[in-house]
């Protein structure tokens, strides 16, 4: 199993390089920057880990609605040159209400799963001419998106609770190429000691995932008719009124010594990679404490 | 006056890694980065790359085009670049873009005036943390970067419309187009400060022309090779300003979109040349930039072809500017 942290880019860049730094020294394996857009740009903020890192892998995530093929392999060119063969895309439809803001309205947003695979072919038929080699992996949720995922080199699933992996892992297929891998990329507090604003944080961190999440994709899994109450009144507390076990699909919150558990679990399902997502990074002390759950 | 480097986006890696480790031994004041749309780099992440592996340089983008990307991308990740050292040493530099570059992406320059001025508007209102709603050719709704900076923006600008606009709103002004234009260019950019709000802000104003080296008579082909780039990309209003015979230029522009560069270099005569370049050996080069001075040139950027040698050619005339 492979270990990373998602690094939130809302912080200042010398604090995400700080964090970044001290999660190689720990033995992580990858670091994952997403470029939002209200956070900073991506590549930037790759590009300073990248220099003061030596061998961690860095992911990228990237919508190809806000930047065009030609742009995110020019990034990769760029990163690559300079730092070596030590960066990942992931390629993501991308938060519609964030786009909405920057002038990329709902309407221009049809058929997502084909355009990524379109993105996706082109950015690695435009890599391969510039002799560029990295992996092009796929951030995904609802049914059509899972689907999709053999046409990647691999996947990056934004749930985690054993049976909606389960599903998924079903729904894929089986793959028999060797370098497709499953991974989960979920909001996580993994604590030595219980901090109740940091368990705010996640929930609120993963109250954003859920409401993302297509009618679809809830029906599935029988949490529609509850998060349909929850959704018609979106205000600040609907943190707050999302049940505990809907909470817990999306996202890791657990004791250091039971993460172990979590971890044998998920690998007897095929997952071989997981990335800690925000606000696993909210500070040097609770990276530390994702690094010490992770070598117990 | 300052002497700077000019690289672009198209730039090779070893050619980027070697300047960005002398710049500071050669005394440089500035590295521009200018883009060369869908070229090889990343042109923000080729700017972040050259101010990690410097210390005391100024980097600057010079330019890039608001109409090839979402203009928010721009704010975010200058507002990184901005960030990534205490000195504030990075500069923007915004301009339409090349018009052919822009042609082949389908992409319209209409109302460039509008286009830089909105461009600029938005983007120091993002900086400020504002909350920016938007309508027009940039469209934002609601959108906050959650940043607070202050980037210097220059514009790239050749028409006199855009140098008095410069003059007007910008911090700085990136001139190029033929050597003739450069005294009506810096004209037209002080009408445009006197007529701004504060006229006696700081502003800079920065002549980028394509240098060659020529070294013991060699390097005229490529001298000639890249004024036919240049002519076929300038304005013709630029050129009627200029007072160039445009018989001469249009040869060189009808050549290149039949033939190509390499054909159309031949019609390059020693004048446009000396029109449209600065070139000689190290000394003249020096003396003929120096000599933009008496126009109020704050700042001139050896840019690329550079010279038959790039190495020697940037070592040489850095050298030779003391």
């Amino acid at each position: 199993m492979k270990y990373g942290l998602h690094l939130n880019s809302e912080s200042k860049i010398d604090q995400i390089v700080r964090k970044g730094v001290e999660a190689e020294r720990l033995g992580l394996d990858s670091l994952w920057i997403c470029d939002m857009p209200s956070q900073r740009y991506g590549p930037v903020v790759a590009s300073a880990i990248a220099s003061r890192t030596r061998r961690i892998q860095i992911g990228l995530g990237f919508s190809p609605f806000l930047h065009t093929p030609q742009q995110i392999v020019s990034a990769f060119y760029s990163l690559i040159k300079a730092y070596g063969e030590r960066f990942e895309l992931c390629l993501v439809s991308g938060d519609k209400n964030q786009l909405q803001k920057v002038g990329i309205l709902r309407r221009s947003l049809k058929g997502i799963p084909d355009r990524l695979i379109k993105a996706k072919v082109e950015i690695e038929r435009k890599s391969e001419e510039q002799g560029l080699n990295f992996k092009i992996s796929l951030g995904a949720q609802g049914p059509k998106m899972v689907r999709i995922a053999p046409s990647f080199d691999g996947v990056h699933l934004n749930f985690c609770s054993p049976r909606i992996i389960e599903w998924a892992m079903n729904d894929i297929g089986r793959i028999e190429r060797r370098d497709f891998q499953v991974g989960i990329f979920a909001p996580s507090y993994v604590y030595a000691t219980f901090d109740r604003d940091m368990h705010q944080i996640l929930r609120r961190s993963s109250t954003a995932v859920i409401l993302g999440s297509s009618d679809r994709f809830l029906k599935i899994f029988e949490i529609y008719e509850e998060l349909h109450r929850i959704k018609g009144r979106i205000d600040s507390s609907t943190f707050e009124r999302i049940p505990q076990e809907i909470i817990n699909e999306f996202s890791i919150s657990m004791p250091s010594q039971k993460l172990k558990e979590y971890l044998s679990k998920i690998a007897t399902l095929g997952v071989e990679g997981i990335v800690f997502s925000y606000p696993q990074d909210y500070s040097i002390d609770t990276i530390r404490d994702l690094a010490r759950s992770l070598t117990r | 006056m300052n002497l700077s480097a000019g690289i672009t986006t198209s730039a090779s890696f070893k050619k980027v890694d070697w300047l960005a480790s002398l710049a500071e031994e050669t005394k440089l004041y500035r590295i521009w980065v200018g883009e060369d749309i869908d070229n090889l780099h990343d042109i923000f992440t080729l700017t972040s790359i050259f101010l990690l592996k410097t210390s005391l340089t100024k980097v600057g983008i010079g330019i890039t085009s608001p109409l090839i990307r979402n203009i928010t991308t721009i704010a975010r990740a200058t507002a990184g670049l901005m960030e990534l050292d205490s000195e504030e040493r990075f500069t923007l530099g915004l301009g339409i873009g090349g018009l052919q570059d822009l042609a082949r992406k389908g992409l319209a320059a209409e109302k460039p005036l509008q286009i830089l001025r909105d461009a600029s508007y938005l983007l120091r209102r993002i900086w400020l943390g504002e909350k920016v709603t938007y309508s027009g050719r940039f469209t934002l709704d609601g959108y906050s970067a959650r940043c607070k900076f202050k980037i210097p923006i220059y514009f790239g600008a050749r028409g006199p419309k855009l140098l008095e606009l410069a003059g007007e709103i910008a911090d700085g002004v990136i001139i190029s187009g033929p050597r003739s234009y450069i005294e009506k260019a810096t004209g037209l950019v002080k009408k445009g400060l006197e007529r701004s709000n504060d006229p006696h802000r700081s502003f800079n104003m920065v002549v980028w022309l394509p240098t060659v080296l020529i070294e013991d008579g060699k390097g005229m082909a490529m001298a000639r090779e890249v004024v036919s780039i240049v002519v076929s990309d300038t304005p013709k209003k630029v050129l009627k300003l200029s007072r160039i015979d445009e018989e001469r230029t249009q040869k060189v522009r009808d050549a290149v979109s039949r033939f190509g560069v390499k054909k159309a270099s031949e019609l390059v005569t020693e004048d446009l040349i000396r029109d449209f370049s600065i070139f000689g050996n190290a000394q003249e080069i020096c003396e003929d930039f120096h000599s933009l001075g008496k126009f109020g040139v704050d700042e001139v950027v050896f840019g690329p072809p550079y010279g038959l040698d790039w190495k020697s050619s940037i070592l040489n005339v850095s050298k030779a500017w003391g």
